[in-house]
C-alpha cells in the first residue's frame, strides 16, 4: 500500500469519524447488546443472567418447553407481521405511479410534491389519532363507503373495530403515509434515467406502454430494489400505526411481532425474551431481503 | 489559600446537601397541583431542618421504566406514586421494597384495611395508598326526557340502567349507555356482580362458570342489536366520554373528578348532567383507582424513604390534597371520614363529588394481579373481544381464557 493511498485513507476516516462514532453508540453497540441480551434474562434491575438457548426453546417450543409447545402469541403476531408485506407491491406501484405524474415540467407540480411529502414527516401520534377519527362510527371513511353501498348505512361499524378488516384498515394507513417517501425516491430513479432511451424508442415506433415496459421500468429496476427493500423490513418490523390505533386489537387481529417484543420488554420486563423474539424477526427479515434480491435481479439495471 | 477554603466550603455543601436530599415522584399531577405540591414541600423542609425534598412529576406510561433505570443506576427517587396494577407489577419484579420491615404496625394500621390490600402482594405491603377516586353514574337529562325517562329518579342497580340504556336507543336513537368493558376491565365488571376471580387459594381461575358466561352473554347480546357503540371495546372510557360530551351518549359511568372537565368541554351537556351514586350489585363492592408511594429497592436509606411516603400519606396531607382536587379521597381512616365529604353545594360538580363520596366505603381497587401479566391479559382481552365482536360464544371464550390462565398462573 502506498502512502498516497494511506493519505486518501485517514482523509476519508477523518471525514466519517464524527457519524460513524454516532453510529457506534446509538447503532452498532445496541445491536451488538441486543444480541447478547437475547441469550439472558434480564429486567434491568438485576445484571443479565447467561441462560444459553433458553429464549429461544421458549419461543419454539423446544427443549424444556416441549411441553408447552411454540409461543402461540410470538408466532401468531409473527403471522401478522408476514401478512403486512402486502403492503409492499401495492405501496410500489402506487408510488412509482405518482412519482410518474408529479415528474411533469407543470406549473405548481412541487407543490404536489409537497402535498404528498406531508405525510411523511407527520409523526404516526398524530396520523394515528388523525385517522382513528377518520376510520370513526361515523367518520368520513365509513360516510363513502355507505355511500358506495359498501356498507350497511343504519348500522355502520368501525373497520378498526372489525376482527376481519382491522389489519387491512391499519395497512392503508401505512400505505398512505408512506407513498410520498418511495415517490421521492422513485421521482430520483425517473430523473436518472436517459431521455435520450425514450426519445430513440419514440422514434423507432414504440407506444406509451412499450416505453415504461421496456425503457422506464428497467431503468427504475436499482430504485426498485432499495425501495422494496426498505419497504419490506419496515412492513415485517411495523408497530406503531399498531401501537397508535388498535394496541394489537381486536381479538389480537392486529397483533403484530414487533407488538410481541414491546409486550415482553415493556410490559412483563422480560427484556432477554424480548431480545430473543428481536433476533427471530431480524432473521426473518434477512430473509425477505435476500427474496427481494432474487426477484429484482440483484437491482441490475442492464 | 481562599481559593482553597473555597473548594472545602463548596465540596462540604455539596456532600452535606446530597447526603440529605429526598427525591419524590408523582403520576401525571404537574402543572395542575403545582399549588399543592410546592407548598408540601415547603413544609416538609421547615419540619426537616437540613433536608432539602426534591418533587418530580412523570406521565403515567414513563413511570415505571423510569424507576427502572434509576434503580440499574444506583439513584432511583426515595418514593414513587403509581397505581396498583403498577405497584404489582414492580414488585413482582423484586424492584420494590417492602414496607412491612421498614414501619411500625401503628403506621400501617392508619389506612383503610381495604386500600391497603390493594397494594399488598404475597403478604407484604408494597405502598402506602395516597388517594382514591370512585365512579359516578352520570345522565343526560336531555335525552332522558325524550326517551321517557325521569331524570330525578334514576335507577339503583346495573340491570336498571341497561333496561334505561335500551330504552334510550329504542326512542331516540342515540346509544343509551357506554359499558367500560375493555381490555381487562370485564374482570371488574364479574367482581362488581359479586362473581369470583380465582378459587378460595387463589391457585385456580374460576371465572368460567354458568353465572359467569350469563354476565358476558348479556354484553354479547347488547353489541349485536348494537345497544352500546363498538368503540368502547377498542378506546373504552376516552369513547365514552367523547359521545357523552358530545351530547350522543345518554348514560356514562365516570369519574367525579371529570365533571368540572365537562363543564368546560360542553358547557349544555354539563347543565343537563343529573349525577347519581354508582350502584352497589350483588358483590359489595365498586371499582375505585386508588394511587400509592412505593420505595424502590437500592434508595440510600430505605427506613427515612419509608417515613418520606408515610408523611406524605399522612391524614393531613391526604386531607389537603382531596380538599384541593374536590373529586377524590383520603385513604387514611381518619381523614376519609371527614365532614368534608358529606357536605357540598349543590353544582353539578359538588353533587358528583358526594354522589361519589356515598359509595366510597365499597370501593376498591379491583385490579388482578397476575404474574405473566402481559400473556395473561392479552388472553383474556382478545377472548372477551372475540366473544363481544361474535366470532365465538360467550362460554368457548371464558373457558379459553381460564385454561390458559390456569396454564400459566
Amino acid at each position: 500500500m502506498n502512502a498516497r493511498l494511506l493519505r486518501t485513507l485517514a482523509i476519508a476516516y477523518g471525514f466519517m469519524l464524527p457519524m460513524l462514532a454516532l453510529k457506534a453508540v446509538y447503532t452498532f453497540w445496541p445491536i451488538l447488546f441486543g444480541t447478547y441480551l437475547a441469550f439472558t434474562e434480564y429486567n434491568i434491575i438485576s445484571p443479565p443472567r447467561w441462560v444459553g438457548l433458553r429464549n429461544f426453546e421458549e419461543l419454539f417450543g423446544l427443549g424444556a418447553f416441549a411441553g408447552r409447545g411454540p409461543d402461540r402469541d410470538f408466532w401468531y403476531g409473527l403471522t401478522n407481521s408476514v401478512k403486512y408485506v402486502l403492503v409492499v407491491p401495492v405501496i410500489q406501484i402506487l408510488s412509482i405511479g405518482l412519482a410518474m405524474l408529479v415528474n411533469r415540467q407543470l406549473p405548481a407540480i412541487s407543490l404536489f410534491r409537497t402535498a404528498y411529502y406531508v405525510p411523511v414527516v407527520t409523526s404516526f401520534a398524530v396520523v394515528g389519532l388523525m385517522w382513528n377519527w377518520m376510520y370513526n362510527q361515523y367518520g368520513p371513511v365509513n360516510f363513502i363507503l355507505t355511500r358506495l353501498g359498501l356498507m350497511n348505512p343504519d348500522n355502520p361499524t368501525n373497520l378498526l373495530a372489525n376482527p376481519h378488516l382491522a389489519l387491512y384498515a391499519v395497512m392503508f394507513v401505512t400505505i398512505w403515509k408512506g407513498l410520498g417517501y418511495y415517490m421521492v425516491l422513485y421521482l430520483a430513479g425517473l430523473q436518472s434515467i436517459d431521455k435520450s432511451l425514450e426519445e430513440a424508442a419514440v422514434i423507432d415506433g414504440a407506444g406509451r406502454w412499450q416505453v415504461f415496459w421496456n425503457i422506464t421500468l428497467p431503468g427504475l429496476r436499482p430504485t426498485i430494489l432499495v425501495c422494496s427493500l426498505l419497504s419490506t423490513i419496515s412492513a415485517i418490523k411495523v408497530f406503531e400505526e399498531i401501537f397508535v390505533m388498535t394496541s394489537g386489537g381486536p381479538a389480537g387481529s392486529t397483533y403484530t411481532a414487533m407488538y410481541f417484543v414491546y409486550a415482553q420488554a415493556f410490559q412483563d420486563f422480560r427484556y432477554g425474551y424480548a431480545a430473543a423474539a428481536g433476533l427471530v424477526i431480524a432473521a426473518v427479515s434477512l430473509i425477505f431481503g435476500v427474496i427481494n434480491f432474487r426477484l429484482t435481479r440483484g437491482g441490475s439495471s442492464s | 489559600m481562599l481559593k482553597r477554603f473555597l473548594t472545602i466550603g463548596t465540596l462540604l455543601t455539596l456532600g452535606l446537601s446530597s447526603a440529605q436530599q429526598l427525591e419524590f415522584v408523582t403520576t401525571s399531577l404537574a402543572p395542575t397541583f403545582n399549588d399543592f405540591f410546592e407548598p408540601l414541600v415547603a413544609r416538609f423542609e421547615r419540619a426537616n431542618a437540613g433536608v432539602k425534598l426534591k418533587w418530580t412529576d412523570l406521565p403515567q406510561n414513563a413511570i415505571q421504566q423510569k424507576i427502572l433505570a434509576g434503580i440499574a443506576a444506583g439513584n432511583p427517587p426515595d418514593a414513587v406514586q403509581l397505581n396498583s396494577s403498577q405497584i404489582l407489577e414492580l414488585a413482582q419484579q423484586g424492584a420494590l421494597l417492602p414496607l412491612n420491615d421498614l414501619l411500625d404496625a401503628a403506621t400501617l394500621r392508619n389506612y383503610q384495611k381495604t386500600a391497603l390490600d390493594a397494594f399488598t402482594y404475597e403478604g407484604k405491603v408494597y405502598g402506602l395508598p395516597d388517594y382514591a377516586s370512585t365512579r359516578i353514574v352520570a345522565f343526560n337529562g336531555d335525552i332522558l326526557r325524550k326517551a321517557g325517562l325521569d331524570p330525578n329518579n334514576p335507577p339503583k342497580t346495573i340491570p336498571g340502567i341497561i333496561e334505561w340504556a335500551r330504552t334510550i336507543k329504542d326512542k331516540t336513537g342515540v346509544y343509551g349507555f357506554a359499558p367500560l368493558i375493555a381490555n381487562v376491565d370485564f374482570l371488574k365488571a364479574f367482581q362488581e356482580a359479586g362473581l369470583p376471580i380465582f378459587d378460595a387459594a387463589r391457585k385456580k381461575a374460576v371465572f368460567n362458570s354458568p353465572a359467569h358466561v350469563a354476565l358476558l352473554q348479556q354484553y354479547v347480546e347488547l353489541r349485536k342489536k348494537d345497544y352500546f357503540p363498538e368503540d368502547v371495546m377498542r378506546r373504552g372510557f376516552t369513547a365514552a366520554y367523547e359521545l357523552y360530551t358530545a351530547g350522543k351518549l345518554g348514560i356514562i359511568i365516570i369519574g367525579p373528578q371529570f365533571m368540572p372537565r365537562l363543564e368546560k368541554d360542553n358547557n349544555a351537556v354539563w347543565k343537563a348532567t343529573v349525577v347519581a351514586p354508582h350502584p352497589i350489585g350483588p358483590g359489595q363492592v365498586v371499582q375505585a383507582s386508588t394511587f400509592a408511594y412505593a420505595v424502590p429497592k437500592g434508595v440510600r436509606d430505605p427506613k427515612r424513604s419509608a417515613q418520606l411516603a408515610a408523611w406524605l400519606t399522612n391524614d393531613d396531607n391526604q386531607l389537603a390534597f382531596s380538599k384541593r382536587t374536590g373529586t377524590t379521597f383520603p385513604t387514611t381512616v381518619k381523614a376519609a371520614n371527614d365532614p368534608f365529604f358529606r357536605s357540598g353545594g349543590s353544582s353539578v360538580n359538588d353533587l358528583a363529588r358526594l354522589a361519589a363520596a356515598k359509595t366510597m366505603r365499597y370501593g376498591r381497587d379491583l385490579t388482578v394481579p397476575v404474574p405473566n401479566a402481559a400473556a395473561l391479559n392479552k388472553a383474556f382481552k382478545d377472548n372477551i373481544e372475540a366473544a363481544i365482536f361474535g366470532q365465538k360464544s360467550a362460554k368457548a371464550a371464558l373457558d379459553e381464557i381460564v385454561k390458559f390462565w390456569n396454564a400459566n398462573l
